[in-house]
């Protein structure tokens, strides 16, 4: 997969000198808010709002089309993930100095910035997931064109789980494949998290 | 910029934005899958005129699933496996013990051998086996209602075992959510559903029965009497007394014509000089059950660790002096990392280090053991050690394994026999 990936890279990397663009590199970097309910008690949803940080970097396959790796932090209630995937972006450029863009990004969340807590009792951990967020947007070149400023606005779906076990009391001579060996209860909660990601940021 | 945006692009824009807030906002919210499996017991119910009237069957050799006790009989080791019966291997060769059949009792728990006749329980039954001939086991007697406390009426012999099961609940709640930021509150505990398994012990199956033999009498605990049986007459034990112990008993081990009981909150001691009546000695509080004891003639080494059910609060090798059983006293306190069993073969102690691994001592001087330790195999992950004749058996995750202890300052590894559930360490 990885392999499949790179070598797309490579080869768009190429393509992007065959179109002999000003530029090769592609590169955006976003700050925002992602919004979405959530179901906390019983009766019913709150709204949350979460950090949304996201560096794309790749390059240009053509005037058009920009494609690359990204990584990024994103909140969420109780944890904080790590996005890292693959992004597209097209923009509809006609010379202008705005233009509309559309965006999808993809990929899988890390949990790696979640510690895995343990007690003598307990042990609770998180589990990153898959992401997809489409987006649109808006880019406004700067006035040397070096640069230009995005707006977005996009939806967000993103796959998280959270664990926490109880240990084993003593030797159990019960084992049962649902349950991780050494615990004797785990609560599991998967998370899908749909959210509408509002964001700022900069090409370069 | 704005104004710009409106002559440019304006109307497509506010369309696609529009559009899209119509799309994305009301399945906006997110979905939570809130799934807590946890193990408990659930009580069976059985009637103890049908569990007697099935036939125990001897079964072929089978795979060990998650072994309990562990006898050493002669050229044999006899395993047991809780709840469903009795594994019979052909030990005269500890490299390569060979498993020979099965014994399918349901409800037992312990066993015990004396000259020939197998003792088991089965249920509140005690079942005597003859196995002078290993390849043909008989059945030879059947003592009704030994384990009485099992029943939960027993006028119409119903009785009462706990089964182990997993069970799974769910909710679409995010329950931990507090804030914007943090980890949620250990909530699982908060979740009783179906929790309560009538406060068994795990992997017990309820209510256990144990029991050894010493001088020609048959010593057997349940949780809490102590019942007396003269077995001189080999398959046909005859019961001569109960006695009271009190709640909580788990363990017993016989030493020099003493009897000695663990329970959850200490030790009792029964002097069996006349076995057909013991006659309590001792209570030593301050070690329990969960921890083990070995002892000779004149030293009882005992291990305390800290764990979530024996919270002793010290990881400790404790020598006692006990010349005199009536008033044991503390020698000297060994640190240890987590020791779990231990056994001694004369001048040499094994200590289970739990996932540390196993360590062996000469205890000749009982005021500097630190100082003489033998080995200190770290890879040999081990929770139990069993110094017999021919090897010393050790069990951990890689299951039953023996050591060549012949010479005892160096281990040599001989056979592990597979589990298909080891111990966690």
């Amino acid at each position: 997969m990885k392999k499949i990936l790179l070598i797309t890279l490579i080869i768009y990397s190429f393509l992007g000198e065959a179109y002999s663009q000003e530029k090769t590199f592609f590169s955006q970097t976003e700050v925002g808010a992602s919004l979405g309910k959530v179901k906390a008690d019983f009766e019913g949803y709150t709204t949350r709002v979460n950090f949304s940080f996201q560096t794309l970097n790749g390059v240009w396959i053509n005037k058009y089309h920009a494609t690359g790796f990204l990584v990024g932090v994103d909140t969420y209630p109780n944890l904080t993930l790590m996005p890292l995937g693959l992004g597209w972006r097209g923009f509809m450029d006609k010379g202008k100095r705005h233009s509309l863009f559309a965006g999808m990004d993809l990929g899988a969340s890390s949990a790696m910035l979640e510690k895995r807590e343990e007690t003598e009792w307990t042990e609770s951990w998180y589990e990153g997931g898959l992401f997809l967020n489409p987006s649109i947007g808006i880019r406004r070149q700067s006035k040397k064109g070096k640069h230009a400023s995005v707006l977005s606005i996009g939806y967000k779906r993103q796959e998280a789980n959270f664990y926490e076990g109880s240990k084993e009391i003593g030797f159990s001579s019960f084992r049962d494949a649902s349950l991780p060996p050494g615990f004797i209860s785990v609560r599991k909660e998967e998370y899908v998290f749909n959210s509408l990601v509002l964001k700022w940021g900069l090409i370069f | 910029m704005k104004k710009n945006n409106h002559s440019t692009l304006g109307k497509p824009l506010h369309l696609i934005l529009a559009f899209m807030m119509f799309l994305v906002l009301p399945s906006c919210h997110d979905e939570v899958t809130n799934t807590y499996t946890y193990k408990t017991t659930i009580p069976v119910y059985l009637q103890m005129s049908t569990v007697r009237e099935a036939d125990i069957i001897i079964e072929p050799g089978k795979e060990l699933d998650n072994p309990g006790k562990i006898y050493i009989y002669g050229d044999y080791l006899l395993i047991n496996e809780p709840q469903k019966g009795i594994h019979i291997l052909d030990n005269s060769d500890p490299a390569a013990p060979k498993n020979l059949n099965f014994i399918n009792i349901p409800g037992n728990v312990d066993l015990a051998v004396n000259s020939d006749i197998l003792y088991a329980d089965n249920y509140v039954d005690l079942l005597s086996f003859d196995i002078s001939d290993i390849r043909s086991i008989k059945m030879v007697g059947r003592d009704e209602d030994v384990f009485k406390s099992m029943y939960t009426n027993f006028d119409t012999g119903q009785i009462i075992t706990w089964k182990d099961t997993v069970l799974t609940s769910e909710s679409d709640r995010m329950w931990g959510w507090g804030g914007w930021w943090g980890r949620p509150e250990f909530l699982a505990m908060a979740n009783d559903s179906g929790r309560k398994g009538g406060g068994q012990s795990y992997g017990q199956g309820g209510s256990m029965a144990r029991f050894t033999l010493m001088s020609g009498h048959l010593y057997a605990v349940d949780q809490y009497s102590l019942r007396v049986f003269d077995v001189t007459k080999e398959d046909d034990p005859t019961f001569i007394k109960n006695i009271e112990l009190g709640w909580g008993i788990e363990t017993i081990f016989p030493f020099q014509e003493k009897l000695f009981i663990g329970s959850n909150t200490g030790m009792h001691i029964y002097d069996a000089s006349i076995p057909s009546d013991p006659k309590k000695m001792a209570e030593y509080s301050h070690f329990t059950a969960c921890d083990p004891v070995v002892v000779n003639e004149d030293y009882a080494f005992v291990t305390l660790r800290n764990g979530v059910f024996c919270r002793q609060g010290v990881n400790e090798l404790q020598v006692l002096d006990i010349k005199d059983p009536y008033n044991p006293k503390l020698l000297k306190a060994y640190e240890m990392l987590n020791p779990h069993g231990l056994g001694l073969a004369g001048d040499f102690l094994y200590v289970a280090e739990g996932e540390h691994g196993l360590k062996s001592f000469n205890v000749a001087d009982v005021m500097n053991i630190d100082k003489n330790q033998l080995e200190f195999l770290k890879s040999m992950k081990s929770v139990d050690i069993i110094p017999g004749p021919k090897s010393l058996i050790v069990i951990g995750p890689d299951g039953v394994c023996q050591f060549d202890y012949s010479t005892p300052s160096v281990l040599k590894p001989l056979s592990c026999i597979q589990v298909k559930n080891p111990v966690i360490v």
